[in-house]
């Protein structure tokens, strides 16, 4: 062991006294070293607290609209989650007027330094804006007038309407945020009991809405209250309250 | 785990011609080479022209450093304690084009856990930068115009304290 070690720092110092020696060699003047451009967008930048992300748009055009992308966004969470740095609570309040959002921090509510309020970017298009459930940073929304439903990241302004969103009468109903580690995706069940009774996964990575058949007798608890549920690991815990006269049938 | 001596030797060329010898149990960390192993293609030594030698050795301490396998539970802690030390260590390099060039070798030879390692160290040392000394250490031509530039740092202004 010892010997190899030694065999290695020996390799590893006429390695650098070639370098050196190569160097002054062929030009006294170093080129400038790069990294390609795939490595510094795609597995440096993820990497990148979140704080850094929205001063970084304004480095070039590029990097804005690739920090802006969903597909960033899910792999920055990824390796943010990975490190627990996910440290920042932060309440998000919806101002309807001026169509702006205010976000606070948790632990100090009435701190003005760490309150900040900007516009909501799909408000023109939308003109309104429900929020249902969050998880990571990530927020999913309701478009209520254009029957849409989208993932929204309010830290860099990134947000992805869903291609196939339910008819918006299924809005009544329960929004479960969690995320699906086997395939890499945030994920949101919506599970919708007024009325009939319907559940709907809805991804992020693929901006799409499925119908899912989940509970072998559904008539059992529509029509029932579904508490906003709580993510332990990858499971949804909900509370269901099923009306009385249920029973006596 | 099989004991050194009986373990085939690998042998790797640098882009500068330097030769090392490595065990294949160690070498096979690298995707790239595992790829080769398996295609039957290093029958002689793997010519590696993008890396040079004294990268490689530094990537070869890394690799070795992470074969050593511990021996029993008791063991494991320390050894994973250990780990992450050297590894903290590892990417204290003093110039950052060596930090780069690990980046670049590591994504060469497609070892997974050295280009998380190296590039949480790259992302690590710009988190705390301007945007302008970002553009100067990636060489990256700002194309915003001076109005562009004044509404995307309007509407991040929050983010610049």
């Amino acid at each position: 062991m010892n010997k190899s070690r030694k065999l290695l720092s020996l390799l590893w110092k006429i390695g650098s006294w070639k370098k050196m020696f190569l160097c002054g060699k062929k030009s006294l003047e170093k080129p400038k070293l790069e990294l390609p451009r795939e490595i510094i967008e795609w597995e440096i930048l993820p990497r990148l607290p979140a704080k850094s992300l929205p001063q970084f748009m304004c480095v070039c055009k590029q990097w804005r609209s690739l920090i802006s992308s969903c597909e960033f966004t899910r792999k920055n969470l990824h390796y943010l989650k990975n490190k627990q740095s996910l440290t920042h609570r932060k309440v998000i309040e919806i101002d309807r007027l001026s169509k702006t959002f205010t976000t606070r921090d948790c632990d100090d509510l009435n701190n003005h330094d760490l309150t900040t309020t900007r516009s909501i970017p799909f408000v023109n298009e939308a003109q309104k804006v429900n929020l249902l459930a969050s998880f990571d940073g990530l927020v999913f929304v309701e478009l209520p007038y254009i029957f849409k439903y989208a993932f929204w990241n309010p830290l860099t302004g990134a947000y992805e309407k869903l291609s196939n969103s339910p008819n918006i009468f299924f809005t009544f109903g329960a929004f479960g945020f969690y995320f699906d580690s086997h395939k890499k995706d945030y994920k949101v069940l919506h599970v919708a009991c007024y009325g009939a009774f319907r559940a709907f996964i809805y991804s992020q990575r693929h901006k799409s809405t499925k119908e899912i058949q989940w509970l072998e007798r559904p008539q059992l608890v529509s029509n029932s209250f579904w508490s906003t549920p709580i993510s332990l690991g990858e499971s949804l815990y909900f509370m269901v309250n099923t009306p009385y006269w249920r029973y006596s049938m | 785990m099989s004991s050194s001596s009986s373990s085939k030797m690998i042998e790797l060329r640098s882009s500068d011609g330097e030769t090392f010898h490595v065990e294949e149990t160690v070498v096979l960390q690298s995707e790239t080479i595992k790829q080769m192993i398996d295609d039957d293609c290093a029958n002689a030594a793997i010519p590696l022209p993008n890396v040079t030698s004294m990268t490689l050795a530094k990537v070869i301490e890394y690799i070795k450093k992470h074969a050593e396998k511990p021996k029993d539970d008791d063991d494991k802690k320390v050894a994973e304690e250990d780990l992450k030390k050297f590894d903290a260590e590892f990417v204290k390099v003093d110039q950052e084009s060596m930090l780069f060039d690990l980046v670049r070798a590591a994504n060469y030879l497609n070892i997974k856990s050295l280009l998380d390692l190296t590039c949480q160290a790259v992302a690590d040392s710009i988190k705390d930068l301007s945007v302008e000394e970002v553009r100067k250490k990636f060489n990256i031509q700002n194309d915003f115009t001076p109005e562009e530039e004044a509404k995307v740092r309007k509407e991040n202004a929050w983010a610049f304290d």
